[in-house]
């Protein structure tokens, strides 16, 4: 039998690559040190498979279109999972239905039909899933292990951390219609600022709510305490506020804890994820020389329920294949802004 | 001078946008290099003296190079940023550059209160080919209404085939209309409104926040100030007439 090559060579599928030698060994590298970390906050490994059947990847990848799908034999359709999140969620509804305290972490292949070209379609993630925990406490103790994550992985690095409520608490507060704050995420979510701040413009609110609106996502560096004195005293801005005080909160626990990586987390209210998966914190992770963000993640206390065990669940993801990618291109001598 | 933007690297587009870009980051109190200008075949220029440096690339090569990370931000129009798909950021509107993305059709098949895709298929085989240079934006145009129809991707003189039998219709950039005129096209559908924007590579938002915030806050500035001279130009013409 032949295969099909291109002037005598096997050709690769799209979107998927060999990984030799010096990279290779700085992957097992990188997810050693993170095995380490991860252990040492108390988190056990778990290896979940490859293959699911599609409903159980569902709740994380609404976009079917950037699945890889295949049918088994008896005719169920699985998919490659684009995600560890929905894989150890799934996992903990198998085996740990009642609810209780979790911390777990795990390393594997993702997979996802990009849509742009270029994109890897096959890459290494790690990370850590928390269930159980709704605390501030949680929530600072995640940032920092994060943050302890980023700085064995890349330099220089930055956590951005945002809270899911100040945004939506803010459009909720100037009485936006539900359907105007779909169109304003969906602004950010494209990182359309131009549109966001046309979409705000067309409100009609009060020209210090439209500021306000526009300051906090295009705007320069907010202040935190000058935010939540700006919201205090309006009942409509009761949850916002509340974020912003979770974030105030969760910002002194870790500059208490690790001085110098607090001075690695920035603040940023106007971080937009996904709103109706996270429900509270969000994070994003910035290593020099990675021209994407290699860490996300936050709190989704209403994921698990989609898997019939209901707790409270938090956790971030490293893009490992672009953080060893990265360096490589560093120690080649391709500075990177 | 100030060193606020030092170690910036900005993507410039070449052709139709490159002169009115120029002429606004100097608005800004920008200093471009003066070898920076039309014609130059240099395509990496450094100012010393703010550290900035300037890239020239292919108009719609320059959300390619903001993502990568190759430049930290650039300026692109938006018909370019749509139609390459790229995640970077949009962070201001420059307000040059204005044109509209439409559907255009051959005059002569246009009918009065008939929709388009309806009036071409009277006149068709039962087969719509739509030209364009923007085959994604097309593409996504036409699926989202439910229209089928075949996307011809062609690098230039769009307007030329429907005139040839190459298509039915064309989907083009429109700034004044007069090359549609020009080529018996009547624009029958608006997709968007298009103008030039500011882009940042979303790594470079973060890792150089305060001389990004400078850059907007600045280009800001004279967007504004340029807005605000075409509208006095516009309600004073005599004034403007006494300062030429």
């Amino acid at each position: 039998m032949t295969v099909p090559t291109s002037e005598g060579r096997l050709q690769l599928p799209l979107g998927v690559r060999d990984v030799l030698f010096a990279e290779a060994e700085r992957l097992r590298a990188l997810e050693d040190r993170l095995a380490a970390l991860f252990a040492a906050a108390g988190c056990r490994e778990v290896r979940p498979p490859t293959l699911e059947l599609t409903e159980a990847v569902a709740p994380v990848a609404p976009d079917e279109t950037t699945l890889y799908k295949l049918i088994d034999r008896q005719g169920r359709v699985l998919a490659l999972r684009p995600d560890l999140t929905a894989s150890v969620a799934r996992l903990v509804a198998t085996h740990f239905p009642q609810a209780g305290e979790l911390r777990l972490w795990y390393a594997g292949q993702v997979f996802r039909y990009e849509q742009a070209q270029g994109q890897p379609h096959e890459l290494r993630q790690a990370g850590i899933e928390w269930f159980g925990d709704a605390s501030a406490a949680a929530d600072a103790a995640v940032v920092a292990l994060a943050g302890r994550a980023l700085a064995a992985a890349a330099a220089p690095y930055q956590l951005v951390i945002g809270h899911t409520d100040v945004l939506a608490g803010l459009w909720a507060g100037c009485g936006i219609s539900p359907r105007d704050q779909q169109l304003l995420q969906r602004a950010l979510m494209q990182r359309d600022y131009v549109a966001y701040e046309a979409a705000v413009g067309r409100l009609g609110l009060p020209p210090e709510r439209t500021a306000l609106l526009r300051d906090i996502v295009v705007g320069p560096e907010q202040d935190l305490d000058a935010l939540a004195e700006r919201l205090e005293g309006t009942e409509a801005f009761a949850q916002a506020l509340a974020g912003v005080q979770r974030l105030q909160a969760i910002a002194a626990t870790v500059r208490n804890a690790d001085p110098e990586l607090a001075d690695c987390v920035v603040i940023d209210v106007g971080v937009v994820r996904n709103f109706t998966y996270y429900t509270g914190l969000v994070l994003e992770g910035f290593a020099g020389g990675v021209p994407q963000p290699v860490l996300t993640g936050g709190r989704y206390d209403d994921l698990l329920a989609a898997y019939g065990a209901p707790r409270p669940a938090l956790g971030f993801a490293l893009d490992l294949s672009a953080l060893a990618a990265g360096a490589a291109d560093a120690a080649n001598g391709r500075e990177q802004p | 001078m100030t060193h606020e933007y030092a170690g910036l690297t900005i993507a410039l587009p070449k052709g139709k946008l490159f002169e009115p870009v120029l002429a606004l980051l100097r608005r800004a109190g920008l200093q471009p290099p003066p070898e920076l200008a039309p014609g130059t075949r240099r395509l990496i220029h450094t100012d010393a003296a703010s550290g900035v440096q300037y890239l020239l690339a292919r108009a719609a090569d320059v959300p390619v190079y903001v993502e990568q990370g190759a430049a930290d931000v650039g300026i692109a129009g938006k018909d370019v940023l749509l139609e390459s798909g790229r995640p970077v950021y949009e962070l201001l509107d420059l307000g040059v550059g204005v044109c509209r993305m439409v559907v255009a059709m051959p005059e002569s098949l246009r009918r009065d209160g008939v929709p388009w895709p309806a009036a071409l298929a009277a006149a068709g085989n039962g087969r719509l080919r739509i030209a364009s240079k923007y085959p994604r934006i097309a593409r996504e145009h036409l699926a989202a209404q439910g229209i089928a129809a075949e996307i011809i991707h062609l690098h230039g003189q769009v307007e030329m085939a429907p005139a040839i039998g190459l298509s039915d219709a064309i989907v083009d950039i429109v700034e004044t209309g007069r090359t549609l005129a020009e080529n018996r096209l009547v624009a029958v559908e608006d997709i968007f409104a298009s103008s030039a924007r500011l882009i940042a590579n979303s790594v470079s938002r973060r890792l150089n926040r305060r001389p990004l915030e400078e850059l907007v806050q600045a280009l800001r500035g004279a967007v504004q100030s340029a807005a605000a001279g075409a509208a006095a130009a516009a309600t004073a013409p005599a004034a403007g007439r006494e300062a030429t």
